[in-house]
């Protein structure tokens, strides 16, 4: 009869011991041995006036005797019996199925037929090591999946898009305890693409698994002699500043083939925007910096590439797309007066001022009939550079401002054309009244005037000198320009309020395609009867042009102060004003936000959307068609209903198609345009995949050193049976049970026995 | 150094396209003669605020004959007190003999014109005593108290607004610089003491009022210059402080 028999106890208990649950830590474990040394102590101390060592050790024995049963029950002693199991443990079998593993490696096979041909001549040793462990195989990409060594041997389909070769080996670390986990073996190239799982790796043992599992590396050969030029990694900034130099830095990689020298070509949307010449090495890794300068606000595609060498054993490797976001850091304005006076006095103070603008201006300082002989040298004029702004730099501005300015006698007539491109093109365009603007500066019939929002009507005297207070349209009441208050009540009262105008161009005939946002309250166009335009604007191709047809509206700043105001309508009207012309997405009534700039082929896209209508509150309840086109030309659409915040979102599957995902929306926000909007992402497969295509031998030799394990090429002679695996038999408790020993009524009457036994002896030998 | 005749053309030339145009609307209109540039002369309390009212309108004929401005020839002339004091953002202001102070609501209304963007031009007679300019330094520290005279430096913007000027020109020399009150980036207040208005000012004949001293007429000649710059820094500020003008007028300097 062992002792769970002697005890009582049911069941198949093979082990036991004594424990002790009371057991204190720590500093309470110090506290009690050293109380219990003190009170031994003192029970010593005390027994000194007892006559005779035979009745002292006696009395002694008996106070040590309760003392220890006390303490017994604080330790609550107690015996614990055990069912211990025993099993066997598992090898885990990692096999790489990324697509790098259709690669071929110093042969007329791929790497995973390689593999496959290794687990089918090894497939006697592996059914041997199942006999003493559970060998479990998994493939490992960007996932992992439970596999068998039959269906490896009948082949693999290596479709990866990246390898995940430490996640896996993470994975690994969370499916098994410790003791259960024999060995790994991990077949594939090495090449990791993912990088570790968060927290995952640590300096002194980069293994996710920790360094207690030895890991046996089988690599596909161990070559590196695969002919190719690699783009490995390309690393450039979310986003740049338009007109701002940027850089990216490209890593390349030649390899299995003698030095080269090639072009590194940088384009954006097809484009080219820089090139590089580069002298690479076999084997050397090499970093390249590309610098330009982004001429576009929004979102680019730009792709680096280098050509494709005879013989390279990978092509998609030589070329690598990204996004980027430019923004503008500053508005840069272009701002030319014909001569000085208040409004361009007080246009230029309010552009300089504004931090947000990056001021260029001329003003006109003498005419032709001011002429009079002075030395050039006792003057601070200088030439005005026609060819230099309205040529060569014209691009370079976000806006163009034409104030009371006129092109004759500039011999710039040439440049009218620069600046109606540059308009179409996507610049924007203001023109600001006064007797050189307009009909004054005979801009009918010239290239300005084609992206103006008025035409040029002929007439008599090109502006009228009466002083008038403008009058709001429908549509100017509802737009963000004239919005100096976002009650419409209160904007309509405080326009009525500013002070007036003095004088407006004549002769302007609103465009079909303009919108009049402020008119003259009783002068009208010439001909058609309708309200003369003061305030103007129009969507020109890609660009934007306005038009404020006064020369006076620096009396909303200066004659504000004699009201006891100040600037800040003339500076909200104006701020509005370049902000609708540049663009400001905030302006749009139409938004297409994607949640991200790539996404994988599958993954799924999101999409946010965002529409006003145009009193600019937001739509709700409007149907937005929502188009994406993908790098085959595929086209897919779906029909969102906007919410009452005049928000929906969408999400669709990535296309399978690696390349740029263009995305388009549309709907009908009111007014009398149907409203659009763009966005670009990219679909992108995960170049990294394919950036180095020789085997990654570094670091499974990593692996293998950390871990304690070896690392072997799949033709090294190798028997699996034969690797120093861990134990093979796990220890496992089944069952556990405790049986309590201070509990028991016994305890208590034995320590009250021991105290009153040495209690009546003292008081029966009449003792101390 | 010679000069010949190709290279004078070209300097004519050159000098011409100097933000010229070669061919203008022969007549300079803008939007009528209400919205053509004013100089408001101030009235303060006594008789000698309009000493010099003839001096503005030939300023401003020079300043038509010379530059692309359009000049009022007629200007008027506001009290503080007054809402047409807004009505300009240039104000001038003549006089020789002390003044008694102006009321509190004088310098509230002068210090927001010249803190929204107004200019002030104060000219003196500074031979005459130190009654004015006691009392204008007086005015001027219950105006912009913040503020204080101080001498413009030679590469003030003043002095390359149009001329590039190495002197102050006045109907006299009395003080050899122009004072100065910065509000932000820019001086609100000019102050001279050499009688610029004296300078400019003819009579009905055209006959110059009053004779210059001790330069001559090339002093007249670069008072009606330091009006011009006044003008011209009054409507383009530090315009000619922008970095593209800079090259230029450094070469021309040299």
């Amino acid at each position: 009869m062992n002792l769970p028999q002697l005890l009582g106890m049911q069941g198949d208990f093979n082990e036991w011991s004594v424990v002790f649950r009371g057991l204190p830590q720590g500093l309470w474990a110090w506290l009690l041995w050293i109380g219990l040394a003190v009170v031994l102590w003192a029970a010593w101390r005390n027994l000194d006036r007892i006559p005779g060592r035979r009745q002292r050790v006696a009395l002694y024995l008996l106070r040590i005797a309760g003392a220890l049963l006390l303490v017994m029950m604080v330790l609550q002693p107690a015996i614990e019996l055990r069912k211990v199991l025993w099993r066997k443990t598992h090898v885990a079998v990692l096999v790489d199925d990324s697509r790098s593993m259709s690669l071929k490696t110093g042969g007329d096979i791929s790497r995973s037929a390689a593999v496959q041909a290794w687990f089918e001549d090894h497939a006697d040793q592996f059914a041997a090591l199942s006999e003493k462990y559970f060998v479990d195989v998994f493939s490992f990409s960007e996932t992992v999946a439970k596999t068998s060594l039959q269906s490896i041997e009948k082949g693999m389909d290596a479709k990866g898009r990246e390898t995940g070769m430490y996640r896996a080996l993470s994975e690994m670390a969370g499916r098994y305890p410790p003791e259960d986990l024999s060995g790994i073996m991990v077949v594939g190239d090495g090449c990791d693409t993912m990088g570790f799982p968060e927290g995952g790796r640590r300096d002194e043992c980069p293994l996710p698994t920790g360094c207690d599992t030895p890991i046996f590396t089988f690599a596909p050969y161990g070559g590196g002699t695969e002919a190719d030029l690699a783009i490995t990694a390309v690393r450039y900034d979310d986003f740049a500043f338009v007109h701002n130099t940027m850089s990216i830095e490209v890593d390349l990689r030649l390899q299995g083939m003698k030095a080269q020298t090639l072009r590194l070509s940088l384009s954006r949307e097809g484009m080219p925007v820089t090139a590089q010449t580069v002298k690479l090495e076999p084997g050397k890794p090499r970093t390249v910096s590309l610098s330009f300068k982004p001429t576009k606000v929004g979102r680019s595609l730009y792709e680096v590439s280098v050509p494709v060498l005879a013989g390279e054993s990978v092509k998609r490797n030589n070329s690598r797309m990204f996004i980027v976001k430019v923004i503008r850091d500053k508005v840069r304005v272009l701002h030319v007066a014909g001569r000085p006076d208040w409004d361009e006095r007080f246009m230029r103070r309010f552009l300089k001022k504004n931090p947000n603008v990056d001021l260029i201006s001329f003003f006109i300082l003498r005419n032709l009939e001011d002429m009079f002989w002075v030395p050039e040298q006792e003057l601070s004029l200088i030439q005005f550079p026609t060819d230099e702004l309205f040529n060569t730099q014209l691009h370079s501005f976000d806006l163009v401002i034409f104030q009371n300015f006129t092109y004759r006698g500039f011999q710039m007539e040439h440049y009218l054309r620069n600046i109606a491109r540059f308009v179409r093109e996507g610049g924007a365009f203001m023109m600001i009244g006064g007797d050189f603007s307009f009909n004054g500066g005979n801009f009918s019939l010239t290239e300005i005037e084609d992206v103006l929002p008025v035409r040029l009507a002929p007439v008599g005297n090109p502006f009228d000198g009466e002083a008038f207070s403008p009058k709001l349209t429908d549509a100017g009441q509802k737009h963000p320009i004239l919005r100096l208050d976002r009650d419409r009540e209160k904007n309509l009262g405080l326009w009525a309020a500013l002070p007036q105008l003095q004088g407006i161009n004549t002769g302007l005939l609103l465009r079909d395609d303009a919108l009049l946002l402020a008119q003259h309250p009783s002068l009208t166009e010439p001909g058609t009867g309708r309200p003369a335009p003061l305030v103007a604007l129009r969507r020109v191709q890609k660009g934007r042009s306005l038009i404020v047809a006064a020369d006076s509206s620096w009396k909303w700043n200066f004659d504000q102060v004699r009201r006891g105001g100040g600037p800040e309508f003339y500076n909200r009207f104006y701020s509005n004003a370049i902000r609708w012309l540049i663009k400001d997405p905030d302006l749009e009534l139409l938004q297409v936000i994607p949640g991200r700039d790539s996404y994988r082929p599958g993954e799924v896209v999101t999409l946010s959307i965002r529409a006003l209508d145009d009193d600019f509150l937001p739509a709700q309840n409007t149907p937005v068609t929502v188009e994406w086109q993908d790098a085959s030309g595929r086209v897919d659409s779906s029909v969102l209903r906007t919410d009452e915040d005049g928000a929906a979102s969408l999400t669709f599957p990535a296309p399978q198609v690696p390349g740029p995902l263009t995305i388009k929306a549309s709907g009908d926000m009111g007014g009398d345009t149907r409203q659009t909007a763009s966005a670009l992402v990219l679909v992108d497969e995960g170049g990294v995949e394919f950036s180095r295509v020789a085997v990654c031998g570094d670091k499974l030799q990593d692996l293998a050193r950390h871990s304690g394990g070896a690392a072997y090429s799949l033709t090294d002679s190798v028997n699996v049976q034969e690797l120093p695996l861990l134990a093979v038999r796990a220890r496992r408790i089944a069952d556990r049970e405790d049986v309590p020993l201070w509990d028991a009524w016994w305890v208590l009457v034995a320590a009250a026995a021991l105290f009153g036994v040495e209690w009546w002896w003292r008081k029966r030998r009449r003792l101390p | 150094m010679t000069c010949s005749r190709r290279t004078f053309l070209k300097g004519l030339l050159t000098a011409s396209m100097a933000a010229t145009p070669l061919v203008r609307p022969s007549i300079a209109r803008a939007f009528g003669e209400d919205s053509k540039l004013e100089i408001l002369t101030l009235q303060y309390p006594g008789e000698q605020w309009n000493g010099r009212l003839d001096a503005l309108r030939r300023l401003s004929w020079e300043m038509m004959k010379r530059t692309s401005i359009e000049m009022k020839l007629s200007h008027g002339s506001v009290t503080p007190a007054e809402d047409r004091m807004f009505d300009s953002p240039l104000v001038y202001m003549w006089g020789n003999e002390a003044f008694a102070p102006w009321p509190e609501e004088w310098h509230f209304r002068l210090q927001r014109h010249l803190t929204y963007g107004g200019t002030l031009i104060i000219d003196s007679d500074g031979s005459r005593g130190s009654g004015f300019d006691q009392s204008v330094r007086r005015e001027m520290e219950k105006i912009l108290p913040a503020g204080s005279f101080k001498r413009l430096d030679p590469n003030h913007t003043l002095y390359k607004s149009f001329y590039l000027l190495s002197e102050q020109g006045g109907r006299i020399a009395h003080t050899p610089y122009i004072e100065g009150i910065d509000i932000d980036d820019r001086s609100a207040v000019l102050y001279t003491q050499n009688d610029l208005g004296g300078a400019w000012a003819r009579d009905a004949m055209g006959n110059w009022l009053y004779d210059i001293t001790p330069g001559g007429e090339r002093q007249r000649e670069m008072a009606f210059r330091m009006g011009v710059n006044m003008l011209m820094y009054a409507t383009c500020v530090n315009y000619k402080s922008d970095q593209v003008h800079i090259p230029f007028i450094l070469k021309r300097r040299r």
